[in-house]
């Protein structure tokens, strides 16, 4: 298990668990980032920690801090879709 | 939730029984085309709201349909109602305590995924909605199938499919609002069901609220809020006694996030099934065509560059563009002015009389229409070309480096943009940033961003002392190199002072910060025009006319009557000098600035006037005038630059002022507010004008 800051350009995985806590936890939920979600790194900002990633339908940012507090599972290329 | 009984807090009536119209809340997620559809319903018939407590100022509109009104509020776009930002807050207390008679939730049917989960969570909280899909060219094109009659009976209310910005399906969904408006019987709001001690839980302590208050609305969903540890909200619901009978369980913060994420857990759950059961194709990765301009416009490479000539570009387009058509406005519009002059004379009016009406009122109104209309017009389309494709958020994208060093939100980026075309809607908008801390950052700094109102200044100038420098085929791109070091001068004070207050005044920890990158569209022309020219160039217009009209009659008058042996410009203008010299300007500019306070809009052509000294600007029909007559008033490029500067690091207009009081509830921030770009410029130019003075400049 590995934290999304940590997965590398287009690679999928399925988010575990939220470890975060008040507003964080409760805006990283509400955006769907909760247990079984697929997910997906799509771009990096130019400069700095911003990550962009693909997540029910749409693409959302988040700093470091938030990426670190999001723990998911790489998944295989090819393996289950959506 | 009329059938639910009575939501209303004391003190606040309903308008719907005010006017006799049924009142529909129009909810959604950001970019969901949301105030398109509004803008189909409604038409041009929109006003600014007068609502309770926060949700004060919302936009809304009415239409007639089948001889009934309706009273369409605009709430603003949210991905959930839990209230983590001032947005939610706004949309949660309409929805909560305003007695809607429908919510309508705008859906965004290329990303129905996403989209579901607000309209699970609004089913949650009542049974008088109609699901608007919208942007179904959209999911066409990219294979969507959605079984729109599926859906509808999955989730129990009416899903009316439209392109709102084609027209399409806008008949259908007034049909369907007046439909659940004049139904007596509604559904029932519609539970997601929680793993098991979640659902004890919220089960037990929704049958104490039903006990002690049979007549509460969405008593199920207040008691998930209440144990999410929202206690406050469900008190404030309650009626009569029933506040102080019930008792809602203290729970820990370790309980309150387990049952927030049992409850959100659940709610995706449920959208995941509602997918299966009704969409039949769905599209797995990005838009091609995005995902690639989107490698392009955020890589390493390419992000700043593009975004550098993007800008200079504009500004390059505005400038050499608005050129001839303010030389014609300027020459039509003086002309009139001489056959003004005529037609009085001829009437033997008095010539105090021609002096206040011509060459007082008309001329400043004149000016400001020639030197502001063919800028805006050319800007602000290209300005809202951008923000329609979806641009905007990759600027913020970019830049969130910086403002994260500065400690401010990355939402700073976009509400900086919207300061840009204008700072009381750039100070509003900072309703996105959901940390307080952050907020007053981002409203504190707003100003530093130029607005529209500046920027005839800051073109003129460019163009007027530093364009000129150069052969012309050069002068355009230095101008408008100009104009973007201005705009760039605006970046670098936004950050450094958000930098200083956040480590000072307004100390603390980063919030969470999430940022939706939308998928690029195609914008539509005549929304774009229609936008930019009404909503922006016309009421930026209209907001100048109006300050210069009493500014064009205070400088006549200031300039043609006499106090002890002189004008009282010259009193004014002779006291202001001296402070005027050392930050590199004049008291004439001074005045100028004092007299602006209503709108920026108006400084040049108060300075203009004050120079022409009769009040009347006599030779200004060819902008290049300009040039000659300023230099001959003692300007220099030191001037020029002194300017520049101070155009961006001075107080905000009296409007934003104003709204920043609104928006803070203090005055004490307001002020702040006013005296901190003040202070900054004085800071500022001191030093360097004295340098520049010091190494023969000037």
């Amino acid at each position: 298990m590995i934290s999304l800051a940590e997965l590398s350009a287009g690679q999928k995985a399925e988010v575990v668990a939220v470890v975060a806590h008040g507003l964080m936890q409760r805006r990283l939920l509400d955006l769907g980032f909760v247990s079984g979600t697929p997910v997906v790194l799509e771009l990096r900002a130019p400069f700095g920690d911003l990550r962009a990633y693909r997540i029910r339908d749409s693409v959302f940012a988040l700093r470091a801090a938030e990426s670190q507090s999001v723990k998911v599972r790489p998944v295989e290329t090819g393996g289950k879709a959506r | 939730m009329k059938a639910a009984g009575s939501v209303a807090m004391p003190g606040v009536t309903a308008p719907a029984e005010a006017t006799g119209a049924f009142v529909v809340a129009l909810a959604g997620n950001p970019n969901t085309g949301k105030s398109t559809v509004f803008n189909a319903l409604t038409g041009l018939h929109q006003h600014v709201g007068n609502w309770s407590g926060v949700t004060v100022g919302l936009a809304a509109g009415t239409y007639r349909h089948a001889e009934r009104e309706y009273r369409v509020v605009d709430l603003p776009g949210t991905y959930s109602l839990v209230a983590t930002s001032e947005n939610e807050v706004v949309a949660r207390e309409f929805l909560v305590f305003e007695d809607a008679d429908v919510v309508v939730v705008v859906v965004d049917a290329s990303a129905l995924e996403r989209n579901l989960g607000l309209v699970l969570q609004i089913r949650e909280f009542t049974g008088r909605v109609v699901v608007c899909l919208n942007m179904m060219d959209g999911a066409a094109r990219h294979g969507v199938q959605i079984d729109v009659a599926g859906l509808a009976a999955e989730l129990g209310v009416p899903v009316v499919a439209t392109t709102a910005r084609d027209g399409l399906g806008i008949a259908n969904l007034r049909a369907a609002i007046a439909r659940v408006c004049a139904a007596d019987d509604q559904p029932a709001p519609c539970p997601v069901h929680y793993p098991a001690d979640a659902e004890e839980a919220v089960t037990t302590l929704m049958l104490d609220l039903v006990a002690k208050d049979p007549a509460l609305p969405a008593p199920r969903w207040l008691a998930a809020r209440a144990l999410e540890g929202d206690a406050e909200l469900v008190r404030r619901v309650l009626t009569g006694d029933a506040a102080r009978r019930v008792e809602i369980p203290i729970v820990t913060t370790e309980e309150a996030e387990r049952m927030a994420a049992a409850t959100t857990g659940a709610l995706w759950a449920e959208v995941g099934r509602l997918l299966e059961q009704t969409v039949r194709e769905r599209a797995v990765d990005r838009p091609r065509l995005t995902a690639r301009v989107d490698r392009v416009l955020t890589s390493a490479w390419g992000g700043y560059p593009l975004m550098f000539v993007g800008l200079v570009t504009a500004m390059w387009l505005t400038i050499t563009g608005a050129n001839y058509p303010s030389q014609w406005l300027a020459a039509a519009l003086f002309w009139v002015a001489d056959r003004g002059h005529e037609a009085l004379a001829w009437a033997a009016a008095p010539d105090w009389l021609v002096g206040v009406l011509i060459d007082g009122v008309y001329r400043a109104l004149a000016w400001v229409i020639a030197v502001m209309l063919p800028p805006m017009a050319i800007f602000f389309p290209i300005f809202t070309l951008l923000e329609d494709a979806g641009y905007l958020p990759r600027v913020a994208f970019n830049m969130d480096r910086m403002f994260a060093r500065a400690g401010g939100s990355g939402q700073q980026a976009l509400t900086m943009c919207m300061g840009f075309g204008c700072n009381a809607a750039g100070v509003t908008s900072c309703r996105i940033i959901s940390s307080p801390r952050e907020r007053l950052v981002a409203i504190l700094t707003n100003n530093f961003a130029p607005c529209n109102g500046r920027f005839p200044t800051i073109i003129l100038i460019a163009s007027v002392f530093v364009a000129t420098a150069f052969p012309p085929y050069l002068g355009a791109v230095v101008g408008a190199a100009t104009v973007v070091a201005t705009i760039g001068l605006g970046v670098v004070a936004t950050l450094i002072v958000s930098g200083a207050l956040t480590r000072t005044i307004l100390r603390g920890e980063p919030s969470a910060f999430v940022l939706e990158l939308p998928p690029y569209r195609r914008p539509k022309l005549l929304p774009v025009i229609y936008r930019s020219m009404y909503e922006r160039t016309l009421r930026v217009l209209y907001r100048a006319v109006v300050a210069a009209a009493p500014a064009g009659l205070a400088i006549w008058l200031m300039g043609n009557t006499t106090i002890a042996g002189a004008t009282p410009m010259s009193h004014v203008a002779g006291f202001l000098d001296g402070p005027g010299r050392l930050l590199g300007l004049d008291g004439i500019v001074l005045v100028g600035y004092v007299l602006a306070i209503p709108a920026n809009e108006i400084v040049l052509p108060t300075i203009m006037m004050a120079y022409t000294g009769a009040g009347a600007m006599v030779d200004v029909e060819q902008l290049t005038g300009l040039e000659t007559l300023l230099k001959g008033q003692g300007w220099t490029t030191l001037t020029a630059v002194s300017l520049l500067v101070f155009v961006v690091l001075h107080n905000p207009c009296s409007t934003t002022i104003l709204t920043i009081r609104k928006e803070t509830g203090s005055w004490k921030w307001a002020g702040l507010a006013f005296v901190l770009p003040l202070a900054l410029g004085i800071a500022v130019l001191i030093p360097l004008v004295a340098l520049a003075r010091a190494l023969g400049a000037g």
